[in-house]
């Protein structure tokens, strides 16, 4: 059925239709909508929802429900992601399934609360100390909130891991028509089976942590552990632990990593783009045609881990790529990892204000007169 | 027909974004893809507002309107703010209270805040008002869809108030829909 | 009283706390209470922050979490609204609940969900080698106030009650039967419980400040509690019905 739907609104609806049957969360400027829709929704579905005193006790509230069984979720902006980044560290590493969106605002500190950016890209995946696993989703429309907001359940669900939705502000007040096919929740297996060996894992690297309400006696810490969940500091016990939680998202790179790509097949020059910019990018590479530039568009769906493969297949035809972002080169850096030195462009704003399809048209004619760095 | 690319803009509490949404509603009630994004300060009333809404009949590559074919302000800071980005030939609603006609652009300059007082008296309704001229005017989308889109989600909570409105401002429309006619085929 | 050792993980011994620490007391306090039975013990699940207090959760054979520092009533709130039927007991100390976590602290006790949170009081951050805490007596030294603490200290009981928690009580470690009941007390309640437990730290506070050993602290402590008009008052010091049921599922 065509409606109207807003990006945030596809967020909670997905999240409702996948079986999250928890949220915690704080009020905060562009992400409310998804907390507003689901302390409506979830009572009366047998839901919990929870308003906490801030976004630390929004994750600890939702990761404590996690591990009482529940599909869990909350959803805050820069501010307050950078408060959960505590709470998202203890998460990766006890490997604890919750699904964080974070609808990106104008940063740092309280920067620009109503207006658009992309400057978390790089606290999504180092934003918490230590060395951990990351997982970050990049939905570029309403419709892909949607599909990406139950992808990331099932993810975090199936790696026991927490899961980033990463979307700009644009997308999430965005309002444009959809046709939804509802997914439905995926199988809840969510029981380990040993209590005395949980974070004994299996070959896919991934422990699975009995529900606090199976009757199963096991402990849960964030200090380094081994496969009976007990502290240590065993380098040998906490280096394998370190090892195994970077090898499960890395042994699942290739059904995470996800890239859309648009006319790169004869590209001289590849736009990398995503979110809202990745829309004006496909738009450009459109209009550059028209005028006779061969544009080609790489949109990674998901930012972490980096669908570096794709961008690779991409690429290798192409003499140069632009990445044009809201921020002032975050994902560029990574990109930078997987191209000859210096083939890189970047169009890079970060005053609060979405990149348009004639800037990225601009930057093109730029770069291919040799620029670098465009704006 | 290509992109058609409409903004309403205004103050903070007149119900800008209200009207954008429901135009953006309508034509998809009507068959048509449609995109709304707004863009807004710290205040809930008072400050400026702004909302976009693009029409088309294929897929929306990118949802924030520039060159845009119609204007309709609801407020003369407003007006000004955007003028610039109206492209040549456009579309400019606006009220007559604060309002003359702006030479380069088509314009429907109409008793808008007048009449939504004389229909509804006080309170918001001057959107709805703006909304109807707009509908009247460009026939972007059938007055039909907008009632429907009106009663699914009445803004002020009143159908029949809300549909009078709509409709005094179609009447009040009606004199210039040859001149935005031509405007929107340019 | 049956061997209280069957609810502990014997292969974690020996523990991490010091010789003449009182939280061992408080453990024990609470084995006795969950030895009572009145509780089945798969509901139960132990929660604690960062500290020594909270650290003992780790050595109950139940379903324990070791949260984040601060932290463990919001752990703890999730649990107990996921699963109503749970049983949840949150253990924590002075810097771990009223410093860094003070602000958990008021708003589970506003919020009244019916969790039970033990505050193992004894005036400083053990783990971290002896600084100050929010409940350090003005004028005694740590590692912070060498020169004496000129900050006032907070009362935690007052606290947690102006704050809007159902339940406040207050024991001691040298009256460990006294103990028993506010604890089992703050268990039966079906709102947000509190119980602040004075415990001592001999290897820290003690030393810094000339009080001894651990049999020494114990002896001040109980002075201090005990009499006709003490200075420190014990027991229930107030409670009214739970402002939210939770219902079980």
């Amino acid at each position: 059925m065509n409606e109207l739907l807003q990006g945030n609104a596809a967020c909670a609806r997905a999240a409702l239709d996948a079986g999250c049957t928890f949220f915690a969360g704080y009020p905060i400027t562009p992400s409310s909508e998804i907390a507003e829709q689901m302390a409506a929704a979830l009572p009366k579905r047998g839901g919990v929802f929870v308003q906490m005193e801030d976004e630390i006790a929004s994750l600890g509230a939702v990761l404590g429900a996690s591990l009482a069984g529940r599909r869990a979720m909350t959803a805050t902006s820069g501010p307050g992601f950078s408060l959960m980044q505590e709470h998202l560290g203890y998460g990766m590493y006890a490997e604890i399934p919750c699904v964080v969106v974070d609808v990106m605002r104008g940063g740092p500190s309280t920067g620009l609360p109503t207006r658009p950016s992309q400057g978390d890209v790089m606290q999504a995946r180092w934003g918490t100390h230590g060395d951990h696993p990351a997982i970050a989703l990049a939905p570029a429309s309403v419709a892909e909130v949607y599909e990406l907001t139950a992808r990331a359940f099932e993810l975090s669900d199936r790696l026991r891991t927490p899961v980033v939705l990463l979307y700009d502000e644009v997308i999430g007040h965005l309002r444009e028509r959809v046709d939804l096919a509802p997914v439905s929740p995926p199988p809840a297996a969510r029981a380990g089976p040993d209590g005395r060996s949980p974070y004994a894992a299996g070959e896919d690297d991934v422990a699975r942590l009995p529900d606090l309400g199976s009757g199963q006696r096991f402990h849960v810490t964030g200090l380094g552990h081994g496969e009976r969940g007990y502290p240590t500091d065993d380098p040998a016990v906490v280096g394998d632990l370190a090892l195994r939680l970077a090898r499960k998202v890395e042994r699942a790179r290739a059904e995470i990593a996800w890239a859309e790509t648009y006319r790169t097949e004869d590209a001289d020059l590849v736009v990398v783009a995503y979110g809202i910019v990745a829309r004006a990018a496909r738009r450009a590479v459109d209009d550059g045609r028209a005028r006779g530039m061969r544009l080609g568009l790489f949109r990674p769906r998901t930012i972490w881990p980096f669908p570096a493969e794709a961008f690779r297949a991409a690429t290798a035809g192409a003499r140069g790529v632009l990445v044009a972002e809201m921020n002032l080169g975050q994902l560029a850096v990574e990109i930078e990892r997987y191209v000859p030195r210096g083939s890189v462009a970047t169009l890079l704003r970060a005053d609060g204000r979405p990149i348009a399809p004639e800037e990225i048209v601009a930057a093109a004619v730029r770069v291919t007169d040799g620029e670098r760095v465009v704006a | 027909m290509s992109e058609l690319r409409i903004r309403f803009a205004g103050r903070g509490g007149q119900g800008v974004a209200a009207a954008a949404l429901l135009l953006a509603d309508a034509a998809v009630r009507a068959g048509r893809n449609a995109t709304f994004s707004q863009s807004y300060g710290p205040e809930s009333r008072g400050g400026a507002s702004k909302a976009d809404v693009i029409v088309s009949d294929e897929e929306i590559a990118y949802p924030i309107a520039s060159a845009l074919d119609v204007l309709v302000a609801l407020s003369a800071s407003g007006r000004d703010r955007y003028l610039p980005e109206l492209r040549p030939g456009g579309l400019l609603i606006a009220d007559s209270s604060g309002d003359d006609a702006v030479p380069g652009t088509v314009c429907a300059i109409l008793p808008i805040t007048a009449t939504a007082r004389a229909t509804v008296g006080n309170g918001p309704g001057a959107n709805l008002v703006a909304l109807g001229a707009f509908v009247e005017t460009t026939g972007v989308v059938p007055i039909e869809a907008v009632e429907a889109a009106i009663s699914a989600r009445p803004p002020g909570g009143s159908v029949a108030l809300a549909l009078a409105a709509l409709h005094a401002g179609s009447r009040l429309a009606t004199p210039h829909i040859g001149a935005a006619r031509e405007a929107m085929a340019m | 009283m049956s061997d209280l050792r069957q609810y502990l993980r014997q292969d974690l011994m020996p523990h991490i706390l010091c010789p003449g620490c009182g939280h061992g007391i408080a453990l024990r306090s609470l084995l006795r209470v969950i030895d009572r039975g009145t509780i089945p013990l798969d509901r139960i699940v132990l929660v604690g922050g960062i500290g020594c207090s909270s650290r003992m959760v780790g050595y109950v054979d139940l379903r324990t979490v070791h949260t984040t520092h601060g932290r463990a009533l919001t752990f703890a709130t999730g649990i107990k609204l996921a699963r109503p039927e749970l049983e949840v007991i949150v253990v924590t100390g002075d810097g771990d609940g009223l410093g860094i976590g003070g602000n958990h602290l008021i708003h589970a006790a506003r919020r009244d969900v019916d969790l039970t949170c033990l505050l193992l009081n004894n005036a400083t951050y053990g783990m971290t080698g002896g600084q100050a805490a929010p409940t350090a007596a003005p004028g005694s030294r740590s590692t912070t106030t060498p020169g004496g603490a000129r900050e006032p200290s907070f009362d935690a009981c007052r606290l947690v009650e102006a704050a809007g928690a159902s339940y406040v009580a207050r024991g001691a470690t040298s009256l460990p039967l006294a103990l028993d009941d506010v604890i089992a007390g703050a268990i039966a309640h079906s709102g947000f419980s509190f119980v602040e437990i004075l415990s001592d730290c001999p290897e820290f506070y003690g030393r810094y400040n000339a009080l001894g050993r651990g049999p020494d602290m114990l002896q001040a402590q109980r002075s201090r509690v005990i009499g006709p008009r003490p200075e420190i008052q014990l027991g229930v010091l107030h409670q009214r019905p739970p402002a939210l049921e939770v219902q079980a599922t």
